[in-house]
């Protein structure tokens, strides 16, 4: 009886132990589930993790949390300083999962692994390591694929050789390494099947069609959907350079490049605001003033920089954005008596002399910036260089310190 | 060797250069026409420039000037046919006579020569005047283009009026797009600060642009130009005949009429008064139009090499997009040295008219210097940003426009002529197509701008097919897709038809007026978005009668049709046969071959992939089966119910481009209908006599 009893308590004692270390393994509020807010940092995972006293960037609550995967443990969550669009989730074995701010999760399987069951019910995109003969269609990522160094999954682009203002991805599509397969909304189906292609990366612009996300889909391939150009900070864009580090097992690479660019914010951040005024904007052949929106990413980058954003009292329909129109008797009243003008040649065509300034308006003439020499102009190649987009903080504050052109990237004097 | 150069290497007297070879230093001032090594061999007091080109666009020289080569015609005997070197280079062997060092020699374009020979061009749109400067003792060879400046004496019998020299220099040839040939004036005052081509009313009354402007005391006046360019034969020329120029005097701020008579041959420069009582004041000249240089007139630096004489026709840039900006769907370029790669970053369209910009980039050093861009006749100043020059042009979509950029290299500017196609899926066909009339089989034959109609096929008894023969080898193929309760309506009954129909237009509504505006959010730009080919084509499906557009390999069709009809490539070559008796069909036909992809496996052929039934088609099999065409039986259309799924299918593989037919045979009347539908078959398919002998077995 005695025995009995003991082996009872000895096995009750057994399972009672088992269940507190599963329990202690995968629950706590640290690990797993972590909902929106914040970023934990435990045991660090094959991937590598970047600063662990960092307090992180907060996501958006379009992230979904760290899904439950059959036979997988959640080991850590990848560090962000400032994108908040993306989380990257690391499991045992190799496994990840990013999650993107559209709600999207995609489970990244290692080579040669399996995959899991239950992945498809939790409505999870299966990325299949190792991702070669990617078509890429989200032309701001191909800056951040190149400064990791892994363009060698790239074998397809929607855009072709002289679309391309990079130099090393233009000599890519020029030389036959990569192969231009259709613009986004048309892509070369056969080509694709062809290739054995395992990943289509696209931009949100494939959301206006959705027949070719599907058909895409239907020929069994993953669509990714690059969301960097939600990020407000301008440095949560670059960050998205730890996203594809992730994706394409370049994570030291990724830490590396954007260590060196977050650098440039933490230069600045020491410097004292010149409460100079800076008003960005472009004049559409309609005659209206197209200005960056007051927390856009553009704004940002002239705080940043030291500066302060013309427009940042301006009243605006939507939270966020990129772009607002306005008319010229609102854009007067602000922007004639702003310190700098810098007109985005990004959208329409950039300007080189004052005349060209004058031929869009000759109310020009009266605004203080064009009457002290202080109008810049910056050009139409900022949206593809993505991973040096933060320069233009540089530039931006060259410009408010009377540097010179040479040191910019980004800016050049209008005359 | 030609019987002239013989004679001429025969009258060598003096021997200047020793048996052997002498290699020459080269220096190559044009990038269309370089020599890589050069050498003057000598055998037997022979003495030979062999000469191995860069490219290989030129087998033939002809050694002359342009209008001897044109002279001489298509007689080869006297051209210079190339040798292969053992660098593997096309190499000439040009005679070298005594005492000469210039020597012009007209190039032969192969891509124009062959075009020659099918009849599409003339012989002298080949020929690319060059010249070589070679000098023995200096051990050099020059190579360029054909430039020529020749020194004209002045006979001056005009009093008032004091020309100090006449010089008539050309640059190039006819086919050329730098080519000038212009007498250079230069007077010996100030007294005049115009000219122009014809009578003093005639020069009174001149648009700007026929004007030509003193440009410090030196005219310069075209003689010889090429109105149509491309077309040499157009090349008018002053040179010759005797031609009325007025000049305008500043201080009487009054026009005064002289003669112009230039002689090539007796390097002469007559200038004779005007009688007023003379009927013949000289021949009437009309002007070429002109082409602005930058700032207006040349340059006056004497280290400035101007070979910009380019002039582009002008473009209808109407399209029936409307107004808005749209990004190209498709954007190609050709021309140029290779060195310059062009993108169209938008196109915008206002007043129903579309502009594009246009962006260059030099591949090599990631800068460019586009100074202007000409295009439709005009002349468009390019903006240089980030190491890249932009330009917004008119731009006749989905065509092939002609443009010459002028690019900055050490300080001589050139002309260099690229087309640029831009293509937007969107851009209307002109107007005046009948092909989207799609309730029942066309009585005639639709209109098609663009396209000739021939003739109608024969059909005796089907009723649901039509075919229409176009120009070239186009076929329209209709096929009536009503089936049972669809037919002619009746006033009243028939309300699910009506029902679809009705549907269905507000549909095609909702698509015409949707031309959505968005924000491309990588670049920030606006754009707009139209329906894509493949939503179009989809469209078309949903209609009574499908139209099929069925081309030959090789024809090109008027733009835009692709959204007015299914345009499918005949003979098609790879088939999914969705039901066996099509494949027996095919089989009766000799065309099994064709078949790429079938429901289940076939035993007998194992290139023939499974993809299954047309209702759970495994898509991603089919387009790696490179399926080209889809053919389902009529049981796929047999009710409401499969109609609907039918469009959707058709829609799914509008955007795969695969085109889809249902075969109706079995839904005609008679046998001889049914068995005519063996005619459909032989149009898609090229084998139009198989089809119609096993007909008129059938029948």
């Amino acid at each position: 009886m005695k025995k009995r009893i003991s082996k009872t308590i000895v096995v009750i004692l057994s399972i009672v132990l088992v269940f507190s270390l599963l329990l202690t393994a995968c629950g706590g509020s640290d690990n797993g589930t972590a909902g929106s807010g914040s970023q934990s940092q435990t045991a660090a995972p094959a991937g590598g993790n970047s600063a662990e006293d960092e307090p992180g960037a907060a996501s958006s609550s379009g992230v979904k949390p760290a899904p439950e995967i059959a036979g997988l443990t959640l080991e850590s969550t990848m560090a962000k300083e400032f994108a908040t669009e993306f989380d990257v989730f690391y499991y045992s074995d190799g496994y990840k999962v990013i999650s993107v701010s559209d709600g999207r999760q995609y489970l990244l399987v290692p080579e040669g692994k399996e995959i899991p069951e239950g992945a498809e019910e939790a409505e999870l995109i299966i990325l299949q390591a190792p991702l070669n003969n990617t078509y890429l269609a989200a032309t701001s990522a191909m800056a951040l694929i190149l400064a990791i160094g892994a363009e060698d999954h790239i074998t397809m682009t929607g855009t072709a050789a002289s679309g391309w203002f990079i130099p090393k991805a233009a000599e890519l599509v020029d030389s036959g390494k990569i192969m231009f397969a259709g613009k986004y909304s048309e892509p070369d189906y056969e080509l694709l099947v062809d290739q054995d292609c395992s990943l289509a990366i696209e931009s949100t612009m494939i959301l206006h069609s959705p027949k070719v996300q599907e058909m895409i889909e239907k020929m069994d391939i993953p669509v990714f959907i690059d969301r960097a150009s939600y990020e407000y900070h301008p440095l949560g864009r670059t960050e998205w350079i730890k996203l594809y580090g992730a994706m394409f097992d370049k994570e030291a690479e990724a830490e590396a490049v954007f260590a060196e660019k977050s650098q440039i914010v933490k230069q600045m951040e020491d410097f004292p605001n010149t409460e100079k005024t800076v008003a960005i904007f472009n004049i559409k052949t309609d005659g209206t003033a197209q200005i960056r929106h007051p927390k856009d990413y553009m704004a940002t980058m002239v705080e940043l920089g030291g500066g302060r954003y013309a427009f940042s009292d301006i009243k605006t329909d939507t939270e966020t954005g990129s772009t607002l129109k306005i008319s010229m008797e609102e854009f007067y009243a602000t922007a004639a008596d702003a310190d700098y003008l810098v007109y985005n040649g990004t959208i329409t065509a950039p300007i080189e002399t004052m005349d060209d300034l004058y031929a869009l308006s000759e109310l020009f003439k009266d605004f203080k910036a064009v009457k002290e020499g202080n109008v810049w102009c910056c050009g139409n190649n900022m949206y593809q260089a993505t991973d040096i987009a933060g320069d233009f903080i540089l530039d931006i504050n060259h410009m408010l310190t009377d540097g010179s052109e040479e040191d910019m990237v980004f800016l050049t004097k209008v005359h | 060797m030609a019987q002239a150069i013989e004679d001429a290497i025969a009258a060598l007297v003096e021997k200047p250069i020793e048996d052997g070879k002498i290699n020459l230093t080269i220096t190559n001032n044009t990038g269309m026409f370089k020599a890589v090594t050069a050498y003057l061999e000598t055998v037997n007091n022979k003495t030979t420039l062999v000469v191995a080109l860069s490219g290989t666009s030129y087998s033939n020289l002809f050694l002359g000037n342009y209008d001897q080569a044109v002279a001489n015609g298509n007689n080869r005997a006297n051209w210079i046919h190339y040798f292969t070197d053992s660098a593997g280079r096309k190499a000439f062997r040009i005679p070298i006579t005594s005492g000469q060092n210039y020597y012009p020699v007209v190039s032969i374009s192969d891509s124009y020569l062959e075009k020659y020979e099918q009849g599409q061009e003339s012989l002298q749109r080949a020929f690319y005047p060059r010249q070589m400067t070679v000098d023995p003792s200096a051990k050099t060879l020059v190579v360029g283009d054909y430039e020529l400046t020749q020194s004209l004496k002045i006979i001056n019998n005009v009093s008032m009026f004091v020309p100090e020299t006449a010089v008539l220099e050309t640059v190039g040839g006819p086919n050329s797009n730098n080519y000038k040939s212009n007498l250079l004036l230069t007077m010996g005052t100030d007294s005049f600060d115009k000219a122009c081509y014809g009578t003093k009313e005639t020069a009174a009354k001149a648009p700007a642009g026929s004007i030509y402007n003193v440009n410090g005391r030196t005219f310069t006046i075209p003689v010889r130009w090429v109105e149509t360019f491309g077309k040499p034969e157009t090349m008018k020329t002053v040179i010759g005949s005797t031609v009325t120029i007025s000049f305008h005097s500043v201080r009487k701020n009054e026009w005064y009429e002289r003669k112009f008579t230039i002689s090539e041959e007796n390097g002469t420069l007559v200038i004779d008064e005007v009688n007023p009582d003379d009927d013949s004041p000289g021949s009437e000249v009309t002007p070429p139009t002109p082409t602005p240089t930058p700032g207006g007139n040349q340059n006056t630096d004497p280290g400035y090499s101007d070979t910009t004489g380019g002039a582009t026709q002008a473009v209808d840039n109407t399209t029936g997009l409307k107004d808005g900006v749209y990004t190209p769907d498709k954007f190609s370029f050709s021309g140029g040295t290779g060195k310059i790669a062009i993108t169209c970053t938008k196109v915008e369209v206002r007043d129903g008219k579309a502009y594009a910009t246009i962006v260059f980039r030099n591949t090599k050093s990631g800068t460019t210097e586009v100074g202007y861009v000409k295009a439709g006749g005009g002349i468009y100043y390019c903006t240089q940003s980030g190491g890249t020059s932009i330009v917004t042009i008119p731009v006749e979509l989905n065509k092939n426009n002609y443009i010459l950029a002028m690019t900055t290299k050490m300080s001589a500017a050139h002309e260099i002529g690229y087309t640029i196609f831009v293509y937007i899926a969107g851009a209307d066909a002109k107007k005046g197509n009948d092909l989207t009339a799609n309730e029942k089989l066309d009585e005639e034959a639709p209109v098609i701008a663009g396209l000739e109609f021939k003739d109608e096929e024969k059909i005796d008894h089907a009723e649901f097919f039509k075919i229409f023969n176009y120009e070239e080898g186009i076929r329209l193929l209709e096929v009536d897709m009503r089936i049972q309760g669809e037919e002619t309506k009746e006033e009243g009954e028939e309300p699910a038809a009506e029902e679809t129909e009705v549907e269905e237009d507000a549909e095609a509504e909702e698509e015409e007026s949707g031309a959505q505006v968005i924000i491309d959010e990588e670049t920030g730009m606006e754009i707009t978005l139209i329906a894509s080919k493949a939503e179009a084509q989809a469209e078309l499906y949903k209609g009574n009668v499908i139209k099929y557009l069925l081309v030959p390999e090789g024809v090109e069709i008027p733009a835009g049709l692709d959204k007015e009809a299914i345009v499918v490539q005949v003979p098609v070559d790879s088939i999914y046969s969705a039901d066996e008796k099509i494949t027996d069909i095919m089989k009766l036909l000799g065309i099994e071959d064709l078949i790429t992809s079938k429901p289940e496996e076939d035993k007998n052929k194992e290139d023939v992939l499974a993809v299954g039934d047309y209702d759970d088609l495994n898509l991603k099999a089919l387009v790696k089966s490179k399926c080209h065409m889809a053919i389902l039986p009529e049981e796929s259309i047999k009710d409401s119910k499969s109609k609907e799924e039918f469009k959707s299918l058709a829609e799914d593989l509008a955007n795969l481009e695969i085109p889809v037919l249902v075969d109706r045979a079995e839904y005609e009347k008679t046998d001889s209908a049914k068995a005519e539908w063996l005619k459909v078959y032989g149009v898609l398919f090229g084998c139009e006599n198989e089809a119609t002998a096993a007909y008129e077995k059938l029948k």
